[in-house]
């Protein structure tokens, strides 16, 4: 049992606690799941455990020993996994187990047997001489378990364990953990997707450092149940409009595109006699199951509510029904390593693409290459009708490009963020100040407009660089993991705007790893190992993917069976 | 027993992991030798055909001896004056880099008994050449007495002249031979600084301490299981080194070997503890990588005295040369490939190293966190 007693932890230079005043009890027997967005505090608390760090005032115990003082009795019963695995790169599989078991001290009889039991239960014993530098994600990952696992530890910590890793591979993951769980045994799991807390026994939802919600996850739902529905069978033209209408409205507390339907909640319960017409217009609405999220946005205190007039001069609509971006064949090689293979895809005006995949799976290539900042292999891309290859600069004036870590200067002001970025964008003069005060308005920076970039939060960072990527009014504009790092409210003001460029015409491709963000895209294209793998609207894929077993599948399930076939066509 | 077997494991798998990656390779192997080659090969401070006036106020036949002789050295290219003034003008101009006056009073005073003196004139204004022009003159001269003494038998001329310089142990003045332990200071200060605050920091980068700490691995652990690998591996580039050094430019070993491995681990302590805690202040590779080269590559490179004499800097940088440890690992070097087991002066030396050592191994031990 692990036990927080009102620990907090302040880092120098810091105004705010990374956690602040959490209290709450980790019992055995459970996968106990922290959740919570980049920046939560999740990682922090695992430290804490581990003794990494230690707490700036109140305390925490596992088993009865004070993680401070008692450190080391902590330690030898804790099996600790952190982000990126922990593994030694130039090691083989074999030689990684080997050095856990010397520096645990796991007794020299014990370990050949020991080994072997991990490698049969990881299926990684075919492996044992690879580096594991080699190994794929969800292997790396698994050895990365299995040296946790070395001497049967009755404190297993998993820090985002489903990072950079398949869904599959995720899947296999959760069995074997679940396989470790004995009545003595406390698992703690972090993740920062919110689609995964509803699979944990106990959740601990933590955001910005602080504690919103401790216990089953199904309690943090239950309120929810009879608030959830979903419009049907929505037009495609007409979702954006009716994901902004349905939130201009007082009892509508969150709207979310998913697929070809819309998830709205509402600050009370449904009731379908007079809700249907009186609220969503005469549409078929159907009652549906709450998930996590939206028991987090309603403990967040709801979805953020359009300004009136944020848009006050719309502009023009783009008419042409031109593709806007094209990829045709797209390759890239380094050196042996094949980063994309052979990717085509087509982006028509005010249509928002996904590319979803793990990390490492080359959707930032793409990316990349399409941007005009690689240089392909073999294939080309065109940006409204311009050959990447032939006119990189011409095809690149046509696209806003928002890159991962937003790319501001830090130590800029926003204004002269603004100012340096119009530009590059070949703005000058008048033109120049009009789009600059626009985008003060529009963003909601005004009163930001003297502060340096680098010192907003999180979230209006990401607001600023959407700001600088479109201030050239671009045909395209791309967005390489746009919401990775804030929080479903950040994320679903920012998904506004974006729906708003669309809505004027603008061909929008994003990348991103959470599965439940792929929801909001018009099609996707699945991307695992440099191949695009599948290509649709995500309820044709997840369609696709409908067996006996699961008539409904999400587009996880699409995904892991899409990963499946595409194996077993390799095996054969 | 558990500490020796976790120090053990963590020793193994530095070894393993230095043997498989490329750039920990390419810094322990490959730049040591291209520096040892640079050295070797391709730099050279020897500077040949200085202009050099001479002035005869004594045309004696002894003193056009002393001419000829110059004449004679492929270094100095003599031209002759004949006043002083004039020699002095053209030395003002840059027409010459140095003057040598015979008074008229030299072999009087040497027939009555006195000391007979030649005057070197050199030119201030760039001191690194003035000192070597110095020394060649000064080597001349010397040249030219013991060869009056084998052929004629008149000795005593070169009595009273102070050659208490460092080149009187490289008579030939080939600078090869003193760069070439200046290089080794080097080499070791590669491996032992920068190698060693390069993989601490990768582990910090890569998660691999974190992993190895919640593990049960203490600091102390940690840290010994790094320290241990780099100095062997130090130690192993010194004996190299000087193989490579012996077999490839034939450069002078006149001391022991018992000597130059004393001194070189005393060195290597000093430096790879410095890695140790340059990497345990930043634990980002770019970051560790750039205060390791400031700290430990350029202080030996340019205020060791291996290659710019610290005697002709200016009075303030000499002072600062004291508190780098390759000052006196230089002077160890050069004494025992030229001269050999001065061993008052080598343990001085030593001496001054390890009192620097504690220095830096009690900054490492204070600034090791406990944690993260």
């Amino acid at each position: 049992m692990i036990v927080f007693n009102a620990a907090t932890k302040r880092f120098p230079n810091s105004t705010t606690p990374a956690l602040d005043s959490i209290s709450a009890t980790i019992e055995p027997g459970k996968i106990t799941g922290l959740v919570g967005p980049d920046g939560a505090g999740k990682t922090t608390a695992l430290r804490l455990i581990a003794g990494l760090l230690t707490p700036t005032a109140g305390s925490i115990t596992a088993f009865g020993y004070d993680v401070v003082k008692q450190t080391s009795r902590v330690r030898e019963m804790m099996g600790y996994m952190p982000q990126k695995f922990g593994l030694y790169e130039d090691l083989t599989v074999m030689e990684n187990l080997s050095l856990y078991a010397k520096l645990r001290n796991l007794p020299r009889s014990r370990r050949k047997e020991r080994f072997e039991e991990l490698l049969e239960f990881t299926g990684l014993t075919l492996f044992t001489k690879r580096l594991a530098r080699r190994l794929s994600g969800g292997m790396k990952q698994k050895l990365g378990l299995a040296c946790a696992l070395i001497t049967t530890p009755r404190l297993l910590v998993l820090d985002e364990p489903g990072v950079g890793v398949d869904p599959l591979s995720r899947r296999e993951l959760w069995r074997m953990v679940r396989g470790q769980v004995t009545e003595e045994t406390v698992v703690l799991w972090s993740t920062s997707y919110l689609d995964e807390a509803e699979l944990f026994d106990e959740t601990i939802l933590l955001n910005k450092g602080k504690l919103l919600f401790a216990g089953v996850p199904k309690e943090l739902t239950k309120n929810m149940e009879g608030k959830v529905v979903r419009v049907v069978n929505v037009e495609p033209y007409e979702r954006r409009k009716l994901v902004a209408t349905l939130l201009k409205k007082e009892e509508i507390v969150d709207a979310t595109i998913h697929g070809s339907s819309i998830r709205a909640t509402m600050n009370r319960a449904f009731d379908p006699a007079s809700d249907s017409d009186a609220v969503f217009e005469g549409r078929n609405v159907v009652l549906t199951r709450p998930c996590f999220e939206d028991g987090f946005i309603d403990r967040l205190g709801g979805a953020p509510k359009e300004k009136e007039g944020a848009d006050r001069e719309p502009r023009p609509k783009r008419r042409s029904d031109e593709n806007v971006v094209v990829a045709e064949g797209l390759t890239k090689k380094f050196g042996a390593f094949t980063a994309a293979a052979d990717v085509g895809f087509e982006i028509k005006p005010g249509e928002i693409f996904g590319l979803l995949g793990p990390n490492g799976a080359g959707k930032s290539t793409i990316f990349k290459m399409l941007c005009g900042l690689l240089r392909p292999t073999s294939g080309d891309g065109y940006v409204g009708g311009v050959s990447l290859r032939k006119a990189p600069g011409a095809a690149r004036s046509r696209l806003g490009y928002m890159a991962q870590k937003f790319s501001l200067y830090a130590e800029l002001t926003v204004k002269q963020n603004l100012v340096f970025y119009a530009g590059v964008y070949g703005l000058s003069g008048s033109a120049r100040d009009r789009a600059i005060e626009r985008a003060l308005d529009e963003y909601d920076l005004r009163r930001f407009e003297r502060t340096k970039a680098g010192l907003m939060p999180l979230g209006f960072k990401q607001r600023l660089a959407l700001a600088t990527a479109t201030i050239h009014n671009p045909d395209a504009l791309f967005l390489d993991e746009p919401t990775s790092g804030v929080d479903p409210i950040a994320r679903r003001e920012f998904w506004n705007r974006v729906n708003r460029f669309a809505e004027q015409g603008v061909a929008v491709l994003v990348t991103t790893h959470f599965m439940d963000e792929a929801e909001y895209c018009d099609r996707l294209a699945l991307i695992l190992d440099g191949y695009k793998i599948a290509e649709g609207a995500p309820d044709e894929l997840k369609a696709s993917a409908a067996t006996a077993a699961t008539p409904d599948p999400t587009l996880e399930d699409a995904f892991i069976r899409l990963i499946k076939q595409g194996r077993e066509g390799a095996a054969k | 027993m558990k500490t020796v077997e976790r120090l053990g494991a963590i020793v193994w798998k530095e070894w393993l992991q230095v043997f498989r990656d490329p750039s920990a390779l390419m810094i322990a192997f490959v730049l040591p030798a291209i520096l040892l080659f640079i050295f070797g090969f391709g730099l050279s401070l020897d500077v040949t055909d200085v202009k050099t006036g001479v002035v005869l106020e004594d045309a004696s036949p002894l003193a056009r001896s002393f001419y000829n002789s110059l004449d004679a050295s492929k270094y100095i290219e003599v031209k002759f004056y004949a006043e002083r003034t004039e020699a002095e003008l053209a030395m003002r101009d840059e027409i010459i880099r140095a003057v040598v006056v015979v008074p008229n009073d030299f072999t009087k005073r040497i027939s009555q008994g006195e000391i007979g003196v030649v005057q070197i004139l050199t030119d201030g204004g760039d001191t690194n050449l003035a000192f070597i022009v110095e020394n060649y003159l000064r080597a001349a001269f010397m040249k030219w007495t013991s060869l009056r003494l084998r052929e004629t038998g008149e000795g005593g001329l070169a009595g009273k002249i102070d050659l208490e310089t460092k080149t009187m142990y490289n008579p030939a003045q080939i600078t090869r031979h003193s760069l070439i332990p200046g290089s080794i200071a080097m080499i070791l200060a590669i491996i032992g600084t920068l190698l060693t605050a390069l993989v601490v920091a990768r582990e910090w980068e890569r998660g691999t301490m974190e992993a190895t700490l919640a593990a049960s691995v203490g600091k102390f652990e940690m840290f010994v299981g790094k320290f241990i690998p780099y100095f062997l591996l130090g130690l192993a580039a010194a004996i190299g080194g000087l193989f490579l050094s012996k077999l490839l430019f034939d450069v002078p070993f006149r001391g022991s070997f018992a000597a130059y491995l004393l001194s070189s681990s005393v060195f290597l302590l000093v430096a790879t503890t410095q890695g140790i805690f340059i990497s345990s202040i930043c634990r980002d590779q770019s970051v560790a990588s750039q205060v390791a080269v400031l700290s430990g590559f350029l202080p030996n490179f340019i205020l060791s005295g291996a290659i710019f004499e610290i005697d002709a800097m200016p009075k303030i940088i000499q002072l600062v040369t004291y508190i780098f440890p390759a000052r006196y690992y230089v002077v160890c070097l050069q004494t025992i490939f030229m001269a050999g087991d001065v061993w008052l002066l080598l343990l001085t030396q030593i001496g001054y190293m390890c009192v620097i050592g504690a220095v830096v191994v009690c900054a490492a031990i204070l600034k090791t966190p406990k944690r993260l």
